[in-house]
């Protein structure tokens, strides 16, 4: 799932077509310039490496900091409170500008508004923010995302957002990344290697394979002979067509892993215990425990894992049940569609 | 002071069905090469005896969110680490496999493989890790007062760890303060009704209403229009 649908699921928040009020989604404009040590010791520039395209930031390169500051600004243009306020409030806005940091890892959200700032929030303009960051804080990767917000209620129009706090218009989020991901070959972070070269490994032109050498901890591997479709694998931008296709590319391999995976996973399963023999497969189950069978309940998805797969006769049920499964899950339609619009924009 | 070190994920794979039936134990010796060290300490001495005072005593026997609300604060205060150490979810595995297997199996009689081994962003899994972070995000500076009114009550405890914003403090201390038992026992509907309901009223306000704008008071005035909202429904 994209880290920004995963972001809108976490937030609670609707699709900008559902809301109650015209909300400008991705009508703001924000941009990352800096982000500085202001604790810790002193950095060459170029540590920072700042993405603009891909709405990334790292500060993996910077040696061991304690807080830093993070500056951009955030452009809103005039349509933004034509398409959101009554036409009273327009020239007045009563507006608040809150930049939220998310850091999922630590369990951590809190805002930074235009009064933290000193800034009034008049009108169309660029202003800028600055958020503090503390490491002891966070672990693995920061959203930063604006919004604009209501600073006060309204009773002139309730056509339009009425509340305090009721959202008017964000912008994408950027990620601030504080740590590197660490490349064990588990799923998320399959390990490149050159399948040709690899005896235990299948035809040198696969282009990836699970390992199972350890049943305890199978192992993602894609296959560095395809150097192309790896670097794609690879790249972390969220925009332009090479993103989109590496999406649909992953949703391949993903129908392919997580088949393999399922049906290990029946193939262990004990329907009469209820059991499973490894952890990652309670976590396979976990995972897919909403879409297999008609059941409800790990324990119940697991003993039917376990019958169909060990009656011999009901293999093509389980097969059917896993590949439905699987598709609810990894919903291929969307990231096609995607990068057939994108095919469509760059003609 | 004791290292705190970290399960591997390889290392998981030891922690077999016997273990969590508790018909076999695992120490630092048998995990041996799947234990790497991390540098983080905690005060491991003091809450052994805590933890085995609150177990012995019998005072808590069938009285689990009363263990919860007694044992949080003194977890939290015993591994006195950040928020960044207390991410490495290998730290909280070699605390439940390792150090306190009996607390897991003692607080949670069932065969829960989660409650040794899991962790990360869901709050509610792992035994150990979920005290943790539930002081954590609930606490005021050294005051644990909202720790323990939240734990008190397993159906504000649940609906509060379970949700994103239960990660923005204004918005959990608002909560804690006006779903706790003494606030919503005067009211004749169940706790557990009303605090459900309230708590999805709130997320369902927190899709319009942006959490990270919301300072106590405001906070405080959202949940208290939704706990009233709902109070009116159940009536």
């Amino acid at each position: 799932m994209a880290d920004t649908k995963m972001d809108e699921l976490k937030s609670g928040q609707l699709q900008s077509d559902g809301f109650p009020h015209n909300y400008l989604e991705d009508k703001l404009n924000c941009s990352i310039d800096t982000v500085e040590v202001v604790e810790g010791p002193e950095v060459p520039d170029d540590s920072y490496q700042i993405v603009d395209s891909d709405r990334r930031a790292s500060a993996v390169a910077l040696p061991d900091w304690d807080k830093l500051s993070v500056r951009g600004s955030i452009k809103i243009p005039e349509k933004v409170f034509n398409g959101t306020l009554p036409l009273d409030e327009r020239d007045d806005p009563p507006v608040n500008l809150v930049v939220a940091v998310r850091a999922s890892q630590t369990m951590l959200r809190f805002g930074v508004s235009n009064r933290e700032l000193d800034l009034e929030v008049d009108g169309e303009g660029e202003y800028e923010f600055e958020v503090e960051l503390e490491k002891r804080s966070l672990r693995g990767e920061v959203k930063i995302k604006p919004y604009l917000v209501r600073s006060e209620p309204q009773d002139i129009d309730e056509s339009y957002a009425e509340d305090y706090g009721d959202r008017l218009a964000s912008d994408e989020a950027w990620s601030i990344v504080i740590d590197r991901e660490e490349e064990d070959g588990g799923f998320l972070h399959p390990r490149i290697e050159p399948f040709d070269r690899l005896e235990a490994f299948p035809n040198g032109e696969n282009l990836h394979y699970l390992h199972f050498e350890d049943p305890s901890a199978p192992k993602l591997f894609l296959n560095a002979n395809h150097p192309k479709l790896v670097g794609i694998l690879q790249s972390e931008g969220t925009t332009g067509h090479d993103a989109r296709f590496r999406d649909v590319l992953y949703d391949y391999i993903e129908q392919s892993v997580w088949q393999e995976l399922l049906l290990r996973t029946a193939s262990d399963a004990d329907p009469d215990e209820g059991s499973l023999k490894h952890p990652w497969q309670e976590e396979v189950v976990e995972l897919f425990e909403d879409e297999l069978f008609d059941v409800k309940g790990y324990e119940d998805v697991v003993q039917r894992l376990g019958e169909l797969a060990s009656s011999g006769e009901d293999v093509d049920v389980l097969a059917k049940e896993i590949d439905e499964a699987i598709q609810k899950r990894v919903d291929h339609p969307t990231q096609a569609r995607k990068l057939l619009e994108e095919g469509i924009e760059i003609d | 002071m004791t290292e705190l070190l970290r399960l591997t994920k390889s290392g998981q794979a030891l922690v077999s069905d016997e273990f969590l039936g508790g018909e076999e134990e695992l120490d630092e010796e048998d995990l041996g090469p799947y234990l790497e060290t991390t540098g983080i300490e905690a005060d491991l001495d003091s809450l052994n005896e805590v933890i085995g005072e609150a177990i012995d005593s019998g005072e808590f026997d069938g009285h689990e969110f009363d263990l919860d609300a007694e044992l949080a604060p003194k977890v939290h205060r015993n591994i006195d680490i950040s928020r960044r150490e207390a991410a490495i979810d290998g730290i909280w595995h070699y605390l439940t496999v390792v150090r306190y297997p009996e607390f897991v199996r003692y607080r949670w009689s069932s065969k829960m493989r989660e409650k040794f081994l899991s962790g990360g962003e869901d709050i509610y899994s792992n035994a150990l890790h979920r005290l943790w972070w539930i002081a954590e995000i609930s606490r005021e500076g050294d005051d644990y007062s909202r720790t323990v009114s939240m734990l008190e009550q397993q159906e504000l405890a649940n609906d509060i760890a379970d949700r994103w914003f239960g990660r923005h403090k204004p918005v959990t201390h608002a909560c804690i303060d006006l779903l706790k038992k003494d606030e919503i026992e005067q009211f004749s509907p169940s706790n557990t009704d009303i605090i459900s309901e309230t708590t999805t009223q709130l997320r369902e306000d927190l899709t319009v209403v942006c959490a990270e704008s919301l300072d106590y008071e405001r906070a405080y005035s959202l949940i208290e229009e939704a706990r009233e909202d709902v109070l009116k429904e159940l009536r």
